[in-house]
């Protein structure tokens, strides 16, 4: 079986269809899940509720449009929601609020002076990535993950989480806001 | 600087490491789905959600898919019915029932009719079917006609009369049925996954409906099952699209969304004999390459074959076996389905090993040898499993997408690709076949180019095993 007919037997409440995609899906929707939760179990209770929603909709999918980014549309707001009550719990933190700031993520973990020779070894980037994204709230996280873990432009993102453009750009900007303060402090503790 | 992409791979890596040793989903949704139908309450959004992660774990928990809900019977089960392995459920009572509210027929104790064949090889039970009903809510008749369980399988088949729906709607909702939940006599929910085998009936608006159920949460053990059957029909929300409606890309619009109001829930009580497995342990280790692989069990029942296969890893990918059953004659038959095994356990989905529980429907379906499931009753001598490769699920990854098309260029075919939507490593992309030598099919071709976009080891592992 291939995803094509995995999706038309889900639009047909085969049940052969799910489980084909969440055998081969589940792997990528916990990875996403857990950047933005930062809870394996958040992350589990995501996809797990992510595919118990597809299977409630499968009716109304038409088999002709690509499957993964609706899926992923689904799984990041699921993740977002349940963060985001968890967090009501007393269990998170929220970010401070965003000023725009037309630098990138990607300047924002970089060593901020690395010379033509200075490689940035790639388990020192990933730890300043971890620790860069504990940092920011929970939909800051999701902006990142969906810009830089899911490959999306800003303008799919805001069609997908169905909030407008400047919405995004101010998430992805206050993330970044977030993570230049958060380096810089970094940087400075180091040279300490 | 740092570019977008090692952004994506810090990302990747992380969330490679943070759930290195990410579980299998289905235990959870086990225990989920546990504590919910405890707590089934009345509300009828809360019914929903249990209806869902009802199916949702029929489908997880041993992920046996074989789901040939678009054909007729599957030959296996066409042949036992030919044998007259199942039991008849003949109508002696018809109740009607004049609310919609779940009703139970009481039961009433029936001799069957028909003489139950000996399978050599298997010990047949005597049957004591109790129950035989038909009932009636709001006009719709459901009548219990035939049930079979083997070990590894349970079927029934009732006639659905009196449905009325919209046109154009698809699938097996078109007989109204929205759901089949049986339990046993503890009241315990049968778990396994299911295949809805359906046409129409002889009188108009009438379906004759089999139901087939995968091995449970547990095998079925006993020498006979007493069950508690409940039809759900009705009650569900589907796309009605009339003949000759062209629907434009996107969800499918409201205006095309039929509401089908509730019908009721058609209980039966009935038992019926339980055919046995042959089951084996040859606990036989084949080793290819790095990779070791053990057939742990084999479990042959008249309607399906099961294999647990446990191997170690090369990472902790979600590697997935591609095996094929041999016996006798008989052609290779790949496995209808497949899920993880015991996975619950940390021996058996630890971040090195792994089992896999394999279903092989006995006969083939796509066979034309008309004897194959005799074969395997009178003559079950010898089993062959071969299992040809591990592989990872699919990445679109652009740069194992074009080294494919060269590939593939090179034996003579040519594959395109385009991205209707929004595309990525996780899909989306329409491959298409433009051209490819004679002797080769269009799948043959999409398979050779998949091959591309997944992790592979290749064996094969071979494994014999005797029958008594």
């Amino acid at each position: 079986m291939d995803e094509n007919e995995a999706i038309r037997r889900l639009v047909k409440r085969d049940a052969s269809g799910l489980t084909w995609l969440v055998k081969t899906y589940q792997t990528r929707a916990l990875r996403t899940a857990f950047l933005i939760t930062h809870d394996r179990g958040l992350a589990e209770d995501a996809v797990q509720a992510t595919f118990i929603r597809m299977w409630e909709k499968s009716q109304t999918f038409d088999p002709s449009r690509p499957f993964a980014p609706w899926f992923m549309q689904t799984l990041v707001r699921t993740a977002i929601r349940l963060a985001e009550r968890d967090a009501r719990q007393g269990w998170s933190h929220q970010g401070r609020c965003a000023q725009l700031d037309d630098r990138d993520f990607t300047d924002m973990v970089a060593d901020p002076t690395p010379g033509p020779d200075v490689r940035i070894e790639q388990a020192e980037l990933e730890e300043r990535v971890w620790q860069a994204l504990q940092q920011l709230s929970i939909r800051q996280r999701a902006a990142v993950v969906m810009r830089y873990y899911l490959e999306m432009s800003e303008r799919e993102m805001a069609q997908e989480m169905k909030v407008r453009p400047g919405t995004i750009k101010s998430s992805l900007n206050a993330a970044r806001e977030k993570l230049r303060s958060f380096l810089a402090s970094f940087r400075a503790e180091e040279e300490r | 600087m740092i570019t977008p992409s090692q952004i994506h791979a810090a990302l990747d890596h992380i969330a490679e490491r943070e759930m290195a040793s990410s579980p299998d989903l289905l235990p959870a949704v086990q225990a989920q789905l546990g504590t919910l139908s405890r707590n089934r309450s009345s509300s009828r959004s809360r019914v929903i959600r249990v209806m869902v992660l009802v199916t949702l774990l029929l489908l997880a928990l041993t992920a046996i898919a074989y789901g040939y809900s678009q054909g007729w019977l599957d030959r296996g089960l066409q042949h036992i019915l030919d044998r007259g392995l199942h039991t008849d459920l003949n109508i002696e009572q018809h109740q009607p029932i004049s609310t919609p509210a779940a009703t139970e027929n009481p039961g009433i104790e029936h001799r069957n009719r028909s003489a139950t064949p000996e399978a050599p090889g298997f010990t047949a039970v005597t049957p004591t079917p109790r129950v035989v009903a038909a009932q009636t809510i709001k006009d719709v008749t459901v009548t219990l006609n035939w049930a079979y369980a083997d070990a590894n399988r349970l079927a029934v088949r009732f006639t659905i009369t009196g449905v009325t729906l919209p046109e154009g709607i698809r699938g097996s909702y078109q007989t109204g049925l929205r759901e089949v939940t049986v339990t046993d006599h503890h009241g315990a929910r049968l778990l396994g996954s299911e295949a809805t085998q359906f046409q129409p009936g002889r009188e108009p608006g009438s379906w004759v409906v089999t139901k087939s159920f995968g091995q449970s949460s547990r095998p079925f053990q006993e020498k006979a099952l007493d069950l508690a059957m409940t039809i759900g029909l009705g009650g569900f929300t589907t796309p009605a699209i009339p003949k000759g409606h062209v629907l434009t890309p996107g969800p499918i619009p409201g205006s095309l969304m039929a509401q089908i109001a509730p019908i009721g829930d058609f209980t039966f009580r009935f038992t019926i004999p339980v055919y046995p497995a042959v089951r084996l342990e040859p606990n036989q280790p084949v080793r290819t390459g790095p990779i070791t692989m053990t057939l742990h069990s084999l479990s042959v029942a008249p309607s399906l074959t099961a294999a647990v296969l446990c191997y170690n890893l090369p990472d902790n990918g979600d590697w997935t076996p591609e095996a094929v059953l041999a016996g006798g004659s008989n052609e290779p038959v790949p496995d209808s389905g497949s899920g993880l095994y015991g996975a619950s356990k940390q021996e058996m989905a630890s971040q090195t090993s792994r089992c896999w529980s394999l279903d092989f429907l006995i006969p083939y379906p796509a066979s034309d040898d008309p004897d194959v499931l005799r074969q395997f009753f009178h003559n079950p001598s010898h089993l062959t499993l071969r299992v040809d490769s591990l592989h990872t699920s699919l990445r679109y990854d652009l740069a194992a997408m074009k080294k494919g098309q060269a590939e593939l260029k090179r034996q003579g075919i040519a594959i395109e690709w385009s991205c209707p939507g929004r595309c990525g490593t996780e899909g989306g992309y329409n491959i298409q076949v433009s051209k490819m030598p004679a002797g080769i099919t269009v799948q043959e071709a999409q398979d050779r180019f998949t091959k591309f976009l997944q992790r592979r080891v290749e064996g094969p592992w071979t494994f014999e095993v005797d029958l008594p």
